[in-house]
């Protein structure tokens, strides 16, 4: 360990970094996000479909990707900033991108299950990405939670879905060191949801600060020091500090079907999952997977992805890892050159 | 240090976090959940009308909303509720106790697995790694504490009664049911606007020259097997509507 002095001296000037970072990020002015063209196409009361991209790569668009993101957080992480844009980049790569954006539930929503979720909201944008590219099927990316969902969309609706992308998805959530699915499992979530009506999006940030506390509401802060002088990075922190606290309501009766089914009883890889009344089983996802998890997924453990490997019905069945974690796979750099290309390469491969 | 800088290092952190509360919310960002209070971890012991210390499950006080950790202010005046009222407490404090004692064994465990990694040849000499090197230390302790079915069960206890504390002084009242009403003004609505549409894209149909459909990149067409969806949504979707009001909407723009 080092002098005492020189420890006195290093805290000091970590202090006034620290101090100097802060006074930076207040001089930034407001996170914007996106930045990437969009335009709506289809819009109800909750839901809306946004097509990116201008009308010069609507000239000609090449395959359709429909990207199906978590209720959780809101999608924009896909398009944080233009040198970290999944979406930008999946565009360069001649994909034409849709995005499904769940909006913010309100008190209308306290009774909204996964059947409204999956067979009319997103089967609403299914069938209007159809419809505009006169296709009857769609290629779907699903996002974390959203790839629970689009692997249950897929099994509802076979003949809708042509290729399917899952990406750091859940699937088994029984596997060792899912915490989350530890914690829930003794909720009362009927009397959370009744209590709350929409459960608050806070509450579940707090539960994922809780995963790893130290790191997510600490050290994270104070790396803060090492980004002074550098408005660019401090940009991006700023826009994901936005981002994470960004959390919408979760929807109680939809979230309670969610976390009982799935973190509870673990119904997909049982097969026991059902939306409404029609049984959903990973058997019936016969359409080409690509499944792509982050080996340092804090969140989704790896296990938890590739399990789907053992379940899923389709004959072509693809694993992809990326060295990185559950937020990196979105926004690193690294993740920026390689997911993209892997999604666009995996699809053209398939048209 | 300068003769200038705060010695109180509490203080100091004060400081700090002030000024970068106030930085996020100059940019229109909400203070993540934890991170207001976190200077007073432990300060107050849990009381009738308490917060949770570090206020990680604590309420959203940025928007006033309700949350699970959030212990209602008022609790209630008639007896059988004041005494449902103190049990809930109870067991509130007695849950939170645990989890403290939890979060004093993992800090206690992680100075100790801290002191034997300091003593590694390649430890860190400068006060930066030393703390790294003690956040990897907590997680790891902290995780493997985090998993036992002890803590797990504690978390799922602390939620539940929370939720209870919430009804019984009346907050979070249960919703109406299924506002079967609403929707189905709300579905008939939709219908006709729905309706309106299409007369309208029919109109425009008969007064403009035809277009061409947007250009498909090699168009997978589904075998007739495959055309079948598992749910039979138009069914499905209309029993449903039957039953809840609800149907499938919305419009292109």
């Amino acid at each position: 360990m080092n002098s005492v002095p020189d420890s006195v001296a290093e805290a000091a000037e970590l202090a006034r970094r620290l101090e100097q970072s802060l006074r930076q990020l207040g001089e930034l002015g407001p996170a914007t996000v996106g930045g990437t063209p969009r335009e709506t196409v289809l819009a109800n009361d909750k839901v809306t479909l946004y097509r990116y991209g201008d009308s010069r790569s609507h000239k000609a668009p090449g395959p359709a990707l429909l990207i199906t993101y978590a209720l959780v957080n809101r999608p924009y992480v896909l398009d944080l900033e233009p040198q970290r844009s999944t979406i930008a980049q999946l565009l360069a790569q001649g994909l034409d991108v849709y995005l499904v954006d769940w909006g913010y539930p309100d008190s209308g929503d306290h009774q909204t299950t996964l059947e409204d979720y999956l067979c009319d909201r997103l089967d609403s944008c299914v069938d209007a990405v159809c419809d505009l590219r006169g296709e009857s099927t769609v290629n779907l990316l699903g996002v974390c939670q959203g790839g629970t969902f689009s692997l249950c969309y897929s099994a509802l609706f076979p003949g809708k879905v042509r290729n399917l992308v899952t990406m750091v998805t859940p699937v088994d959530f029984h596997t060792p060191g899912n915490l989350l699915s530890r914690w829930v499992q003794g909720v009362d979530l009927d009397r959370l949801a009744t209590c709350y009506g929409n459960v608050p999006g806070g509450f579940l940030n707090a539960l994922f600060l809780a995963l790893q506390p130290f790191r997510l509401a600490g050290q994270k802060y104070m790396e803060l020091a090492d980004l002074a002088d550098d408005p660019d990075r401090l940009r991006t922190f700023l826009r994901m500090e936005r981002w994470i606290a960004d959390s919408p309501d979760q929807a109680g009766r939809a979230f309670a079907e969610f976390v009982g089914k799935l973190f509870q009883r673990n119904a997909l890889v049982r097969g026991e999952m059902t939306i409404g009344t029609v049984p959903v089983l990973l058997a019936d996802v016969t359409c080409p997977v690509l499944n792509i998890y982050a080996q340092l997924d804090h969140l989704v453990p790896p296990a938890a992805s590739m399990a789907l490997a053992n379940h899923v019905g389709s004959a072509d069945y693809t694993e992809s890892a990326f060295d990185g974690g559950h937020i990196g796979i979105y926004v690193s750099q690294r993740a920026q050159r390689r997911i993209p290309a892997t999604i666009a390469g995996w699809l053209q491969a398939r048209q | 240090m300068n003769p200038g800088d705060a010695d109180d290092w509490v203080q100091a952190l004060t400081r700090l976090q002030q000024q970068f509360a106030t930085a996020l919310t100059a940019a229109g960002t909400p203070p993540l959940p934890g991170f207001i209070g976190a200077d007073q971890p432990f300060a107050a012991p849990p009381a009738v009308t308490g917060s949770l210390p570090f206020d990680l499950f604590g309420a959203q006080q940025t928007t006033g909303a309700v949350w699970p950790g959030a212990v209602p202010a008022a609790p209630p005046t008639d007896s059988a509720e004041a005494k449902r009222w103190a049990d809930a407490l109870k067991r509130w404090q007695e849950t939170l106790t645990a989890l403290q004692q939890a979060w004093l064994e993992i800090t206690a465990e992680t100075w100790e697995h801290l002191r034997t990694a300091l003593t590694a040849a390649d430890a860190p000499q400068d006060l930066r790694g030393v703390y790294d090197l003690w956040v990897a230390c907590a997680e790891s302790v902290y995780n493997r504490h985090a998993l036992s079915e002890r803590y797990a069960g504690l978390v799922s206890d602390f939620i539940n009664v929370q939720v209870d504390l919430q009804f019984l002084v009346g907050l979070g009242a249960a919703p109406e049911a299924d506002p079967q009403k609403l929707k189905e003004e709300l579905a008939a609505a939709h219908e006709r606007e729905a309706a309106l549409r299409r007369e309208l894209a029919a109109l425009r149909a008969d007064s403009e020259p035809k277009k061409k459909p947007a250009p498909a990149t090699t168009p997978h067409r589904a075998s007739a097997d495959d055309a079948q969806p598992k749910v039979k949504k138009k069914g499905s979707k209309a029993a449903a509507t039957a039953k809840t009001g609800r149907s499938k909407r919305g419009k292109r723009s």
